[in-house]
């Protein structure tokens, strides 16, 4: 039909900045959901650079600890205080033996004339195991068993390799050569020593403790028959371990925690703040361009006033008329939604090989989810310009 | 279609003194298929009763029923309905598209209720001289021309009522008997009957009835 009469009054400088605005608040926003998807992941990776929703609780050691007036462990009330908290998800207890051990590292015989042999007093904690950042295979220990599966931090094996070894001419041990050797455990029972033989099944970046299977802490404790004491070192899992509420109750309660996974958590957060801030000025510009374009279609209508009233009165009926610049604006737009999700492919395809240059790998690809928010704006600038028409062309029909 | 009308006055009418009207402030009935003649000097509301049986001005008081539906509670698709299938209005200011030619200004009519032929209303254009201006652009005829367009427009539909608000002003004696022929034709062959305002008496349709304002 006539499209020509209806759409002729156009105003192109105008039309285009409608347009620009509207590319532009599109990207911004698709970007913005975009880099939030990649950073979740990024965030959700376990033991990653980034990953901080896990928090070390201590009290703070003063010399009235020293001095054994001071009770270091939390209360069953504390912790249920802590559990209240709004950023905190879970919260498991550190559990640590009770009989005195020696631990003597011996290594396989082909290595032996390099390490020598290591001898050391040692104790062992235990934490749940859905708060490890390692599953190892055999993380499990029944009564009667004589090995003893043992995490030690990733910290212990690097103090060794960079700081004992060199300076006292050792050789450096690989983790694989770590986990290979077994370390002779001389535990003081009741009814005479016991011996176990530990493997190392794994290294912790999250918990700087010697780590054994809950079922070891619980079995030594109940042989010697003591209830269990306070623990002294609460984990967290938390939504939000940087918030400043929980900081400020953690500092209120004279708790300590790791800091350098704070600092981690900040990173995160100031990081998700610029997301928020990109995809509120993306918000922004989208609700401006809509704005524009609402103008824009009142203005047409308002051009062709004499035109539409005519043919309303020739009995034309208002949502017909209506279909024509519906229909107008639907091929403005598809190819506008199609150029943003192309530039937000080339540009998040640069990103991603600009991120792995600095280690962190991602899928260049966009995900499902950015293509779906870009047909929900698409759908969102369309019915708000859709519904701006219809009422304009209602208004003229009475 | 019957039109009631009762007790109607245009609101701006209101206070105002009138002579003795034949229309306003009555109870009358406008049979299907009837001739009207609606006589009165200018600014006398003449043009105003045709809008306000076509539903575009609202400003009265008083009823309107068309075939027993008072026409004030039609909704925005029921009068598009109507002037699709039994309302047509050769309007007194003709309401073309001066930009688009004679023959798109016409198919828009044609592509809304498309049940006359094109051979058919090219005929009719014959009959009133305006053939030849087919491509030519509505502004760029005379005003005679341009009523005639108008009144081949309105024709192009079913119609109950033909509304005809002073269709021959601008036309000579000769050209407006050629055209009101043409009228009267469609008006039998669709038996719909003719709403007419004139400044004075005429015989160009065997009127039924005549009405004063």
């Amino acid at each position: 039909m006539n499209n020509r009469l209806l759409l002729r009054r156009q105003s192109l400088p105008s039309l285009v900045l409608s347009m620009t605005g509207a590319l532009l608040g599109l990207l911004l926003m698709l970007a913005a959901l975009q880099a939030w998807l990649d950073f979740t992941r990024l965030f959700h990776d376990k033991n990653d650079l980034l990953s901080a929703q896990y928090l070390i609780l201590n009290k703070k050691v003063s010399t009235l600890n020293t001095l054994g007036l001071f009770q270091s462990g939390f209360s069953n009330q504390e912790i249920a205080a802590l559990r209240l908290r709004p950023e905190v998800e879970s919260v498991g207890a550190f559990h640590a033996t009770s009989f005195d051990a020696m631990a003597i590292l011996e290594v396989p015989d082909q290595d032996k004339k390099q390490v020598p042999r290591q001898e050391s007093q040692i104790f062992f904690e235990s934490v749940p195991a859905a708060f490890l950042d390692i599953q190892p295979e055999h993380w499990k220990w029944e009564p009667g068993d004589s090995v003893l599966p043992i995490i030690i931090p990733t910290e212990f094996i690097n103090l060794y390799n960079f700081g004992l070894a060199p300076s006292q001419g050792l050789p450096q041990i690989s983790k694989g050569l770590a986990e290979s050797a077994t370390m002779k455990i001389a535990a003081r029972m009741p009814g005479g020593d016991k011996i176990f033989y530990g493997k190392i099944a794994g290294f912790s970046d999250r918990i700087s403790s010697i780590l054994v299977p809950e079922q070891f802490v619980n079995y030594s404790n109940q042989l010697l028959q003591k209830k269990a004491a306070a623990p002294s070192r609460l984990i967290l899992r938390c939504t939000d371990p940087s918030s400043p509420a929980l900081l400020h109750f953690l500092d209120e309660h004279g708790y300590e925690t790791n800091q350098e996974n704070l600092k981690n958590a900040r990173l995160n957060f100031i990081l998700r703040i610029v997301m928020s801030v990109l995809l509120g000025i993306g918000t922004l510009i989208i609700l401006l361009s809509l704005l524009s374009f609402i103008q824009y279609a009142q203005l047409l209508i308002h051009r062709s006033a004499y035109e539409l009233r005519v043919l309303i009165h020739l009995g034309y009926y208002y949502l017909q008329l209506w279909k024509r610049y519906f229909l107008f604006y639907l091929l403005l737009f598809s190819p506008l939604l199609m150029l943003a999700f192309l530039l937000l492919r080339l540009g998040h395809g640069w990103f991603c090989s600009f991120l792995s240059d600095q280690g962190l790998v991602l899928d260049p690809s966009l995900s499902m989810d950015a293509w779906a928010g870009g047909l929900v704006l698409y759908v969102f600038l369309l019915s708000g310009i859709g519904l701006a028409l219809q009422r304009s062309l209602k208004k003229l029909s009475r | 279609m019957l039109i009631e009308l009762r007790d109607l006055l245009p609101l701006p009418l209101e206070g105002m003194p009138t002579h003795p009207a034949t229309l306003w402030c009555r109870t009358l009935q406008l049979a299907p298929g009837s001739y009207q003649l609606i006589m009165a000097p200018s600014g006398t509301g003449k043009s105003t009763f045709l809008n306000m049986v076509y539903g575009i001005r609202h400003d009265y008081r008083g009823t309107i029923n068309l075939d027993g539906q008072p026409a004030g509670a039609l909704s925005l698709k029921g009068w598009s309905r109507l002037r699709r299938d039994k309302l047509s209005y050769v309007f007194q200011d003709l309401r073309l598209f001066p930009q688009q030619t004679v023959w798109q200004n016409i198919q828009w009519k044609q592509q809304l209720q498309p049940g006359i032929v094109e051979e058919e209303i090219m005929h009719w254009m014959e009959l009133l001289g305006i053939a030849v201006k087919r491509n030519v652009l509505a502004g760029k005829l005379s005003l005679g021309q341009q009523q005639r367009v108008a009144i081949i427009r309105a024709l192009v539909q079913p119609f109950h009522w033909l509304l005809l608000d002073e269709p021959f002003s601008h036309l000579d004696e000769p050209n407006a008997r050629l055209a009101a022929s043409l009228i009267l034709e469609i008006c039998q062959r669709q038996q719909a009957g003719l709403l007419m305002t004139s400044l004075g008496q005429n015989d160009f349709f065997p009127f039924h009835q005549q009405l004063t304002l």
